[in-house]
Parts: C-alpha cells; structure tokens; sequence
C-alpha cells in the first residue's frame, strides 16, 4: 500500500476517530468509546508499519490486527454478561470468575499479551531486519560527512 | 498503629524495606563509575539489554501506584483499575508502532533527554521545548506525590510515624543515589527494583490461592449477605467494576494509548543497545507486568474476602495492600513492604531524574542558554532536591489516594508527549507551529483541569465534566485535536534528511 498523501489522511482520520471516542464517551456512549479506540488503535498499527513510503499491511494483520479483534470480542462478551447477570449472582463461572471478567482475562489480558509478546518476537524481521538497521546507520552517517547516502531526486 | 503486630516482627520488616533501601543505594554508588560523561549522566547512554531495560521499565511504569493504589481501588469499586493494569498488550503495540523510530533518533544525534528528542523532530522548536517542559514538570509533581503517599502509607501502618518525617527520610536516600549516578544508576536500580516487585508478585499469588481457595470463594463471599454486610457491592466482580462505565472506558483507554508515550518508556527505549533487541525488551516488560497485574488483582481479592469474612477490617482503600499482608504473615509482611518500597523508589527516581533533565537542560535551552555539560549535572542535582521537597509538599495538600494522583500524572504526561513524540514520529506533516499550538492548549486545559479538581475538592463548585468522563481524557483530546488541525493549517517544516530516514525505517 502506498503512502503518499495516505499519512495524512490516515492521520485526519485519526482525528476523528479521537473526537467520535471522546464525544461517545461524553455523550454517556462509552461503551461504543471503546469500539472507536479499537479502530483508531487500527489506524496507528498502519502508520506505524510504514517504511521508505509503503505501508506494510502484513505486519499489521499480525499480530496487531488479531489483538484488536480479541479485544472487540473481550468488550462484547464481558458486556454481555456483565448486563445478563446484572443485580445477580452468575449461574456459572469460569475459572472461578464472574463470566464477564473471564472476558477480559482471557481475552482483554492473557492471551493479548502472549500473542503480542510472542508475536513481536515472530515478526521481528519484517519489522526491522539487521540488513535495514545498518542501512540506516551508514546512511545516517554518511549523511553526517555531507553525504546523504541515496539520491534524493 | 498495627497493635496486633509484634514488636520484632516490626522492626523485621522494616529492616527488610531498608535492605532496598541500602541495595539501590548501593548500585547507584556502584554506578557512578558508569556515568563516563553528561550525556551519560542524563540518559543518553545506549549501552542497557533487553532484561535490564525491560525490568526497568515494567518497575518504572508500575510505580506505588500499581502496588498501592490498584489494590485499593480492587477492595473499593471492584474490577475497573483492573483493565488498566491489564492492558499490558498495549505496551508491546507502542514498541511496535514507535519504538524502532525513537531509537533510531537517538542514533542520529546527542540524545539525553525527551527535550533532546524534540529538538531533532522539530528543527530545535523553543516554544514546543517549553511547554513540553512546563507540562512534564506538572506530570512529574503528581507522580512523584503519588509515591510519596505510598511510601508515608507504609511506614504509617507500621509504626505511626509522621508521615512528613517518613517522607523526607526515604526521598533524602532517594535523592543521593540518583544525584550520584544520574540516569544510569537510575535505570540499574530500577531493574533490581522490578526485581523485588516480581518476586513479592509471585509470593503474593501463590498466598492468594492458599488463603481464599481461589476465585470462585471471593465471588461467592461478595455475593452473598457476607459481602452486603461488609458494605461491599457484588457488581465490583464484573468486568466493568462497581465505577460508572466511563471510568472503564478512560482505564482502557488510557493506559492503551498513554503507555507508548510515557517519559518511562520513551527513555528507556534510547538507552537500549540494539533496537532489533525491542521485541524481547517488550517481552520482560509485559511478562513482568503480568506479574504485577496477578500480584494486584491477589491482594484486591484477598482484602475483599477477608473483609466479607470479617477476617480484616479495612478503615481506607490505600492501606489494603498492608491489611493483607498483615493477615497473611511474616512472609507475605517481608516481601510486600519492600516491593512497596521498591515500586515508589523506581518510579520516583526516573521522574527525579527527569525534572533534573527539564530543569538543567530542557528548560534553559528553550530560553535558548547553554549551559556547560559539567555545570548541567550540578544544576540537575540541585533540581532534583527541590522537585523531591515539592512533591512531598504536593502530597501533603493534596491528600488524594495514591492510585488517584497516578493517574492524573499518566494524564498529564500522555497529553505533553503524544502529539510531539506519537504523531511527530508517525506523521511527516506534523508541523512545528501545529504541535506548538496543540501544546500550549494542553497546558491551558491541564490547568484548567486541575484547577476546577481543586475546586471541587474544597466545595467551591460542583462542576461535572461531560459523562462523568475524567479531565485528563479531554486534556489529551485537546492536545491531540489541536495538533492535527494547527499542523493542516500551517506550511510543512524542511525536515532534516536524517530525521525523513529514522522517520521512514
């Protein structure tokens, strides 16, 4: 995906998403905040992946992408039960758990993070490999002497 | 006074606090001999692995705030805070996202200082350096009072000593360990820190399951005529907690965006040796962080089943963490106070290293002085006393709970650091006069935000902020808002071709 005018964009987007999470959030719709901070998370994953004006899209699919989805499922089903049982005891619980903090044990906290841990880890490659980090150190420097490394036109 | 609790037993776990106490001191005078120039002093030193800076940092974030204060806020509205602590996945998306960026600046350029870092996204901006100063300032204050609670809480529970005399003694060691050995000692001992932390955090939860039996007896407790006769509300135990909603909102929110942006993680970052080294650096960190996280939600859930069991009787949130241990012996007592300790020890000494920072070379550079590098260490020392005496006096006047003021200090960094060093490094178009413009609007909303907490707090107006959202989350909208839309509105800056590339990796 090409970058261009896309940074801005994206970053206008980023606005908004900012003003519609706040403004749910104020308006009482807090709920439907925590849907609009998932995708404006979305929309920095892709800002964030972009190199020499590409965006990569791989990157953020893994393992950003499927966190963000655990999360938007962690929200939906902690609030389904948290209003099913509301006033009341759970008829069942998990792992010892009211079912709606199992939610978010599971899929707001444990596997988020293993995912995220483990997947940073996995695609540390891709997200900077020895090759492109040393092109940029001789780069940098050569850029210090008065040489910037690459053709600018 | 703790009555029930023996005499030597005491002075036992006293002598196990100042054992972190004599320990950091003991690596900062170590790590003096490190500290092989200014640079080094303030932070620009990149020489730290992945386990040391990721230890580091997970002590640095959690602070007396997550040992103190989260466990408080568990005992009293349930599981909202939770979420905060929980959000550990964001740690490693703002690794992602920024982290090859802001290590790659330090590469390009004298890098110390966040000062540093926005001098070289932003052309040397006086008015950004400022600002971003004044509001750093802010943010320290409120975090450091937040330690200095917790540190006066703990000894107060033990021997009910004067909280101002507990204060001054404990930040009085503070401050000569980290004037000794700057940044460097800092980073050192706060790995050694997150150390004790871990390890309390392990103790703590295998405790946890040995006194309650598990999760379902605290379940059960607070939902049966136990729970109600401890005036405990059994919605605590849902995902949301007993708070109105938007507080679950804001402790998601907060920590999942703020995080990437806290002075803790950005400087901890440039004093990595290797950047490919992120992803295990976020690995430690958030590993450890889980740690913690369990360690909270055990000693929340242990107040809250002794209390519904009258097993405990707990007179003020803050002191729950104590409680506990208290009821759960000498070994749980031995590990606790010192992890409190080491929480608000790490925590402070990286935000005195910061205003030392601010004061010695940030602030007079945006006045545009340049002080000789020898003199800014002595300048720094001198500044890192005042801001210690600050903070005591702040907490003093405050008097807010320990997690409270935490959060207000997340706040308040997150709106000074976000557009300059989040959007400044995702977006090229990020103009100097925009930023400057969405900085000068968070330092008017953060101490309009302040101002009217204040009021509140003495009675002097009943004002609601929309939705009963939390002041900082419109502080850091504004910022943000005010930012992109300055930044569309003015004409691009020349960006130095070294910062495009660091920018572009």
């Amino acid at each position: 995906m090409k970058n261009g005018r896309t940074d801005t964009l994206l970053i206008i987007v980023s606005g908004l998403l900012w003003l519609a999470m706040v403004g749910l959030a104020a308006a009482g719709h807090w709920f439907a905040g925590l849907f609009a901070l998932l995708a404006l998370l979305l929309v920095y994953g892709v800002l964030g992946s972009s190199h020499k004006g590409q965006f990569d899209l791989k990157l953020v699919a893994f393992p950003s992408l499927v966190w963000i989805v655990m999360w938007a499922a962690a929200f939906w089903v902690g609030n389904h039960y948290a209003e099913l049982y509301a006033g009341r005891e759970p008829d069942f619980t998990v792992f010892g758990f009211h079912p709606s903090f199992a939610a978010i044990v599971v899929l707001f906290w444990i596997v988020p993070t293993l995912l995220m841990g483990f997947g940073f880890e996995a695609v540390k490659d891709r997200w900077l490999s020895q090759e492109r980090w040393d092109e940029f150190l001789r780069r940098a420097h050569d850029t210090d002497d008065g040489n910037d490394g690459e053709d600018r036109s | 006074m703790n009555a029930e609790m023996g005499e030597w037993v005491k002075y036992l776990i006293l002598a196990s606090s100042l054992a972190v106490l004599v320990i950091s001191f003991g690596i900062g005078v170590w790590a003096q001999k490190k500290v092989t120039s200014p640079e080094a002093f303030f932070g620009g030193a990149k020489i730290f692995g992945p386990l040391t800076v990721g230890l580091a940092t997970m002590a640095a974030v959690g602070s007396a705030f997550a040992v103190v204060g989260v466990p408080g806020l568990v005992y009293s509205t349930g599981n909202t805070i939770l979420l905060f602590m929980f959000a550990a996945p964001g740690f490693v998306f703002g690794y992602l996202v920024i982290g090859k960026k802001v290590r790659a600046m330090a590469e390009i350029g004298t890098v110390a200082s966040l000062g540093d870092l926005a001098d070289l996204r932003f052309n040397g901006h006086r008015g950004i350096k400022l600002i971003l100063s004044l509001m750093l300032f802010i943010g320290c204050a409120m975090y450091l009072s937040a330690q200095v609670e917790a540190c006066a809480k703990l000894f107060e529970n033990l021997f009910e000593w004067n909280k101002l005399v507990i204060s001054v003694v404990i930040f009085a060691i503070l401050i000569a360990y980290t004037v000794l050995s700057g940044e460097i000692g800092g980073i050192l001992t706060q790995a050694f820190q997150g150390f004790v932390i871990v390890l309390a955090g392990l103790i703590f939860t295998v405790a946890f399951f040995t006194v309650t039996g598990g999760f379902e007896p605290v379940l059960a407790a607070i939902s049966d005529s136990r729970g109600g006769a401890a005036d405990l509300d059994p919605a605590a135990m849902t995902a949301w907690g007993s708070l109105p909603g938007v507080y679950a909102f804001a402790w998601v929110m907060l920590p999942t965006l703020g995080i990437m942006c806290q002075p803790q993680v950005l400087t901890r970052i440039m004093m990595l040796r290797n950047p490919r080294e992120l992803p295990k650096l976020s690995l430690y960190a958030v590993s450890t962080n889980v740690i913690t996280g369990m360690m909270v939600m055990a000693i929340g859930y242990c107040a809250i089943f002794l209390a519904a069991n009258g097993l405990v009787e707990i007179d003020h949130p803050d002191k729950a963490v104590f409680k506990v241990a208290d009821y759960l012996g000498l070994v749980a007592q031995l590990f606790v106070y010192p992890a409190v300790l080491a929480a608000a020890l790490s925590t402070s000494s990286l935000f005195l290293s910061l205003a030392g920072n601010i004061v010695s070379r940030d602030l007079p550079g945006s006045f545009g002085i340049t002080i000789d590098p020898v003199r800014q260490v002595t300048v720094s020392r001198i500044a890192m006393s005042v801001m210690g005496i600050a903070a005591i006096g702040f907490a003093s006047a405050s008097g807010d709970m320990v997690a409270i003021l935490g959060t207000y200090g997340f706040g308040t960094l997150a709106a000074a650091t976000f557009p300059i060093f989040i959007i400044g490094l995702l977006w090229k178009g990020a103009t100097s006069r925009g930023v400057m413009t969405g900085m000068l609007a968070a330092l008017l909303a953060t101490v309009s935000g302040v101002t009217v907490e204040l009021l509140n707090r003495f009675g002097h107006t009943d004002f609601a902020w929309p939705g009963g959202v939390p002041w900082y989350v419109f502080v850091m909208a504004t910022a943000i808002l005010v930012s992109i839309a300055a930044s569309l509105l003015t004409t691009r800056d020349l960006l130095d071709r070294r910062v495009e590339m660091a920018m572009d990796l």
